[in-house]
């Protein structure tokens, strides 16, 4: 069903895969694991013909697939059509999406749009290929794709990921490259801050038309982390943008400090030439792994090195609002976030669907279904682990 | 500004009569010369966008007002010694205001799905309509990313006040935005032309 034998893919001369083999059957379901940077959506684009024929590339060796579909990371972005019913017109399964067909694509979650994109690509397909399908669905959702993915039968399933945790049991191949340093875990040097004066103090809700979030109170001392989590949807982003300032809301906020905010999209925020002037604290460089690419351009990094850069961009003695901190990057990666946020004096607000953050945090608190409650460790876990009350 | 549930006044009703008023409206606004009806034709214009509910005039103000003053300043530095030119000033201003607001009404009581319908039904060809649908259908996101660019980089100390550093901090990132998104629309069409859907 695919065939990969000694397959380089190169842009402008820079090579981005080198030497991958593969050969997977028809029915295999096979996970690619590599780290940012190892050049798994270059792959996945090569397979499904994509690459060299709609984005230039100079590519060496052997390579035959059967009829591809792919889904791709941002669902988004592959959903052309405004309705279900459009987007799913051709589809002879539709009826697996019934409950959506007559919503618009402006009322779906993500997890709905990648299912409608799932179903899409599945049709009349012999080789389905997903880039990392899962990177901005909240547990839940997550969840009921890993289902449906784990249900769909006579056809070849290839995984593209940064780990192995959606594709147990699966055959695994690895990627190699990334070109970074690893991360090394210095144990003993991790210290909780100590908690300070009231930072924060804010109780308020955000009401807009057809949406309306829970009332938030949130009380936070200097050095204290909260986390919002949450299904996607819920508000999370937006109780974010109310405290920053940049979403009207109703109610008090009062607070000691500056706020600043690293969104979601990285590349809502650098436009600089060099990494090292969008970073105010010389210490968060190195504190985020950040020395080697210094010096590069900011918009040609890839999207995880790109999540870096806005995490490191949040100022010194501000409150911090960071809205998925840890969206895109592999585990290395996530790991100097983890070390990062331990780490920090300066209080933090962190929307996340990582359970290993809400760890990390003195707070957390769930918004779900127009309501936002601080929650129980045992909440947390039943929300990670996807078991949360719909 | 576009609707996409039909929520507001004379949202995703009548159509055809908005679209008449529309094309009527401009024709009246380019070949009326008459500052007094033009004048009329904007109050007509202002309470119209009013009654559909539009309320975002500072939204609308930054947006249109520093290409009204670039005409302006254009008209100036052209015709500044015509005899006259106060009279054309005016009558460039009220008929630029009533396009602007004439377009304004059509794009926020318009139902983008029934704009669509009715391009489809009018016979135009799918070359002409996949790039509107398309236009469509990505509008509120790009609306939504440069609402939070100009948000970002307001929080991080960039202001209008400082006009050429906001400039380029907002204008950086909705340029690389932009063709992100445009790069995945490209790759989305392209494997679905792949697929033969």
């Amino acid at each position: 069903m695919l065939s990969a034998g000694n397959v380089s893919v190169s842009f402008s001369g820079k090579e981005v895969v080198g030497g991958f083999s593969l050969d997977v059957k028809k029915g295999g379901k096979v996970a690619v694991i590599g780290p940012n940077g190892s050049g798994k959506s270059t792959l996945a684009l090569l397979i499904c013909g994509a690459i060299p024929e709609y984005i230039d590339a100079d590519v060496k060796g052997r390579l035959s697939a059967g009829k591809t579909g792919i889904v791709l990371q941002n669902p988004s972005s592959q959903f052309l059509s405004m309705t279900v019913k459009e987007e799913l017109s051709h589809c002879r399964n539709r009826g697996k999406a019934a409950g959506l067909l007559g919503r618009s694509v402006f009322q779906l979650s993500e997890g709905e749009k990648q299912k409608v994109n799932l179903l899409a690509n599945l049709e009349d397909c012999e080789l389905l290929v997903l880039d990392e399908p899962l990177e901005l669905l909240d547990p839940k959702e997550a969840k009921a794709f890993l289902d449906g993915i784990n249900s769909v039968r006579g056809k070849t399933v290839i995984w593209f990921d940064k780990d192995t945790r959606f594709t147990k049991g699966w055959k695994t191949v690895r990627l190699k490259g990334g070109g970074k340093q690893p991360y090394v875990k210095k144990k003993g040097l991790c210290r909780r801050p100590a908690l300070g004066k009231i930072a924060l103090d804010a109780s308020f809700s955000v009401e807009r038309k057809g949406f309306r979030t829970g009332k938030f109170t949130l009380e936070l001392k200097e050095g204290e982390k909260a986390a919002l989590i949450g299904p996607n949807g819920a508000g999370k982003t937006t109780l974010l943008r109310a405290l920053a300032g940049i979403e009207k809301c109703g109610g008090e906020i009062s607070a000691r400090l500056p706020f600043s905010y690293a969104p979601q999209n990285p590349s809502h925020l650098l436009f600089r030439d060099r990494v090292r002037e969008e970073i105010p604290c010389e210490a968060n460089i190195g504190a985020l792994g950040l020395s080697e690419i210094a010096e590069h351009c900011p918009s040609k990094l890839s999207k995880g090195q790109q999540k870096l850069v806005s995490v490191a961009s949040i100022a010194e003695g501000s409150i911090a609002l960071l809205d998925e901190p840890t969206t895109w990057l592999d585990r290395e990666n996530r790991e100097r976030v983890y070390s990062f946020i331990r780490k920090a004096e300066q209080p933090m607000v962190i929307a996340t669907h990582d359970p290993e953050i809400a760890k990390l945090c003195g707070k957390v608190f769930l918004v779900e279904n127009r309501e936002v409650k601080q929650c129980s460790s045992t909440m947390a876990r039943d929300f990670f682990q996807g078991r949360a009350k719909a | 500004m576009f609707q996409y549930n039909g929520e507001g006044f004379f949202s995703g009703s009548r159509e055809g009569l908005k679209l008449a008023y529309f094309l009527a409206g401009s024709a009246a606004a380019i070949a009326l010369a008459d500052n007094m009806l033009l004048a009329l034709l904007l109050a007509v214009s202002f309470a119209m966008l009013f009654i559909s509910g539009y309320r975002e005039w500072g939204k609308a103000a930054i947006v249109f007002g520093p290409m009204l003053i670039a005409i302006n300043l254009a008209l100036v530095f052209f015709i500044g010694d015509v005899p006259g030119f106060l009279d054309r000033l005016a009558l460039s201003n009220l008929r630029i205001l009533n396009l602007v607001l004439l377009a304004s009404f059509f794009a926020y009581t318009t139902d983008v799905f029934a704009l669509c319908k009715a391009l489809e039904k009018a016979g135009v060809p799918e070359i002409v309509r996949l790039p509107v649908y398309t236009m469509f259908r990505f509008l509120p996101e790009i609306e939504r990313d440069v609402g939070e660019i100009m948000a970002v980089q307001r929080l991080r100390g960039f202001s209008p006040k400082q006009p050429i550093s906001y400039f380029k901090a907002v204008f950086v990132p909705v340029l690389y935005t932009l063709f992100e998104r445009a790069d995945g629309v490209g790759l989305a069409h392209f494997l679905r032309s792949k697929r033969g859907k």
